[in-house]
């Protein structure tokens, strides 16, 4: 397995677990009280870093930074690209749509913006997870919206469907 | 029957006060508005009454009655600043714990408060009012540009606008009126001189409500993004013996001139020539307070529970000492590589870090689920040393030991947090207030090389999952979870 960790929008890429493994492979994981994963090497010097991994969403702890972000698998690439374009065209906190940008049909690039949203008295832009497709708008201006409340269907380019 | 305070407040603030609360043999009350069922102050708290929102003041004070409540503490934002609800305190023949209700409408007021500080002979910004129906350009002309326009009724950016030139001046009074109207009920503004690159200074003090007062020093505050502040310090870096003398002796003025009874912030922008500028003053116990109570080791909500209790006892009477340096960064649950926006969700594991001058005044704990119904604030860290960069040293080593993890997206700001504590300018103490915006506005995630590797090889060897191996494993052989007949290896659980 490799994949793509995407934290904060920014993609980054994983090594396959063999190339991992190969090179650290004179290293021991052990596992500590307090949740924290230490590899120790042979030279006697450690590093130590805590995760959490739950339906498709990585947490990890390392060198006194914490990265949030979603896990991708590179086998699963399909399923998992709609599963992320459908976490990032859904509302995630009550908001109002003050403007919608584009129309049925229109094809995007990764990044462009779909759909500006007022929330918590600031505003945020939607952009296109991915190059596709809109296909179906379906929030109008002005409407209020609750967490969980899609905005729009979207195609990602080479046929996975989001919605 | 012992005593019994309500906190008419939530999550950190009032899990703070709570421990004075016990700490003093005092009964502790809270109350738990819709959205907040799994909030820690619920967990600590004596006893939990449900009211429908923590402004509702007919039902805080129902709860107080209810629960014979004596003492009603209200925190910082929420009721803390309003005159209507000390009244209405008062008026059930309960005690309010702060200032009195006309010292509130008066010193509450911007415009009110600045007109105290001319009579106190404390300097402000040229200011204006903007008179209904009379010559705003004449009065701008007064005040000199660039200036600012803002809302008397309200802050936190709301009616505010900066005007550069004269042209543009009634376009941005409109807009700026109209704003004021939607976020306070009141479209009245005032102009304001703007100082470029201000620090902002605030001096905390304490005053026995009959002209008595002191104060317990100063915090620099400039450290904000739009007017929400992320890292406060005691005392503030370079500034000179004169301009903090100067700053006290304006705090107390004002104090002891209006009567003012317990803990308040009177904050003032610094130029780069060392000249003060009162703003306005906060009647109420700040945020920021942790950085005061470890120079001066005073329990400030100790004292405003003492005078309470006894208002006849003196309390805080004289200036404490002040030693050391104590910096506190906010932890909220937002992205700043993300334009800030808020990152909800449940956090699966906590670890707060523990040590000599640590101090962690926290909102939330591990199993529970963080909305984006109330402030993004999670929890304060506060640390304090011997002196300034010592203090710096160990708000790396905190941030560096703090893991907040959890799953359905959330995050929080700690990396940016701990980027600051890095640059160059934060660890000189050179900084404005209009520093993060200028400097921090493109903040961005980078995970090298190498951290991808141990993430890579963490993952394979199945950590991090709910059924995660218990026992050591090499590289080389992995040891096959028990759970692995369960789930396919690399699939996501």
């Amino acid at each position: 397995m490799s994949g793509i960790y995407k934290v904060s929008g920014k993609k980054f890429a994983l090594p396959t677990s063999q190339e991992a493994s190969r090179s650290l492979s004179e290293a021991r994981w052990v596992v500590r009280p307090g949740g924290w994963l230490v590899l120790e090497f042979p030279d006697g010097t450690r590093r130590r870093l805590a995760l959490h991994e739950a339906r498709g969403q990585l947490a990890v702890a390392i060198n006194g930074r914490l990265y949030s972000g979603v896990i991708n698998e590179e086998s699963r690439h399909r399923g998992t690209e709609k599963a992320e374009a459908d976490a990032d065209l859904t509302a995630q906190f009550p908001g109002k749509v003050r403007k919608v940008l584009v129309s049925a049909g229109a094809k995007v690039a990764e990044g462009d913006s779909l759909v500006l949203v007022e929330a918590m008295k600031m505003e945020f832009t939607i952009k296109a997870p991915a190059d596709g497709k809109v296909t179906k708008i379906l929030v109008t201006e002005g409407q209020q919206l609750s967490p969980g409340d899609r905005f729009l269907d979207f195609e990602v380019n080479g046929g996975a469907s989001g919605g | 029957m012992k005593q019994k305070v309500l906190v008419a407040n939530r999550a950190e603030i009032a899990c703070r006060i709570f421990q004075t609360c016990r700490e003093m043999g005092l009964g502790t009350v809270a109350i738990a508005a819709p959205g907040d069922e799994e909030a820690r102050h619920l967990t600590y708290a004596d006893e939990v009454h449900r009211v429908p929102g923590y402004l509702d003041i007919p039902a805080i004070i129902e709860v107080a009655k209810r629960s014979r409540a004596q003492l009603i503490h209200p925190g910082y934002g929420f009721l803390s600043e309003r005159p209507a609800f000390v009244k209405a305190v008062e008026k059930a023949g309960l005690i309010f714990v702060g200032p009195r209700a006309d010292t509130m409408e008066l010193m509450g007021g911007k415009i009110s408060a600045k007109e105290i500080a001319a009579r106190e002979k404390v300097p402000t910004l040229p200011w204006a009012k903007v008179p209904a129906g009379g010559d705003i350009k004449a009065a701008a002309k007064q005040v000199g540009f660039p200036l600012l326009l803002k809302a008397s009724a309200g802050g936190g950016g709301k009616g505010m606008r900066r005007v550069d030139r004269l042209q543009d001046l009634e376009a941005a009074a409109e807009s700026a009126s109209a704003e004021a109207v939607s976020a306070f009920g009141d479209g009245t503004l005032f102009l304001e001189r703007l100082v470029e690159k201000p620090r902002h200074i605030e001096v905390q003090v304490f005053g026995d409500g009959k002209g008595g007062g002191i104060h317990l020093y100063d915090r620099e505050c400039s450290l904000q993004r739009r007017h929400q502040k992320v890292w406060e310090e005691a005392t503030a870096p370079h500034l000179t013996g004169a301009t903090r003398e100067g700053l006290y002796e304006a705090a107390i003025r004002l104090v002891r001139g209006v009567k003012y009874r317990s803990a308040g912030t009177l904050e003032f922008l610094v130029d780069a020539d060392g000249k003060f500028y009162f703003l306005e003053m906060n009647t109420r116990l700040q945020v920021e307070h942790p950085v005061t109570e470890c120079v001066t080791g005073v329990d400030l909500v100790w004292a405003q529970l003492a005078q309470a209790q006894d208002t006849e006892e003196a309390i805080l009477t004289d200036v404490p000492a002040a030693r050391g340096h104590a910096i506190e960064v906010r932890l909220y649950a937002e992205d700043p590589a993300q334009g800030f926006i808020p990152t909800p969700g449940r956090i699966e594991k906590l670890r707060w870090p523990t040590g000599p001058g640590i101090r962690v005044d926290s909102g939330i704990e591990e199993g529970q689920t963080v909305g984006t119904q109330f402030d993004s604030m999670i929890g304060k860290l506060i640390v304090f040393a011997q002196n300034r960069d010592h203090a710096l040293a160990r708000l790396r080593y905190s941030l560096d030991e703090t893991v907040i993890l959890g799953s359905a997206g959330f995050g929080t700001n700690q990396n940016y947090l701990r980027a600051l504590a890095d640059h160059s300018s934060v660890k000189e103490g050179r900084v404005d207030t209009g520093f993060l915006e200028r400097e921090f506005g493109n903040f961005a995630p980078s995970l090298s090389e190498e951290e991808l590797r141990l993430i890579a090889a963490a993952r394979a060897g199945g950590f991090g999952k709910a059924c995660a191996p218990a026992a050591a494993v090499s590289g080389k052989a992995a040891i096959p979870s028990p759970w692995s007949a369960f789930y396919k290896p690399g699939s996501s659980a």
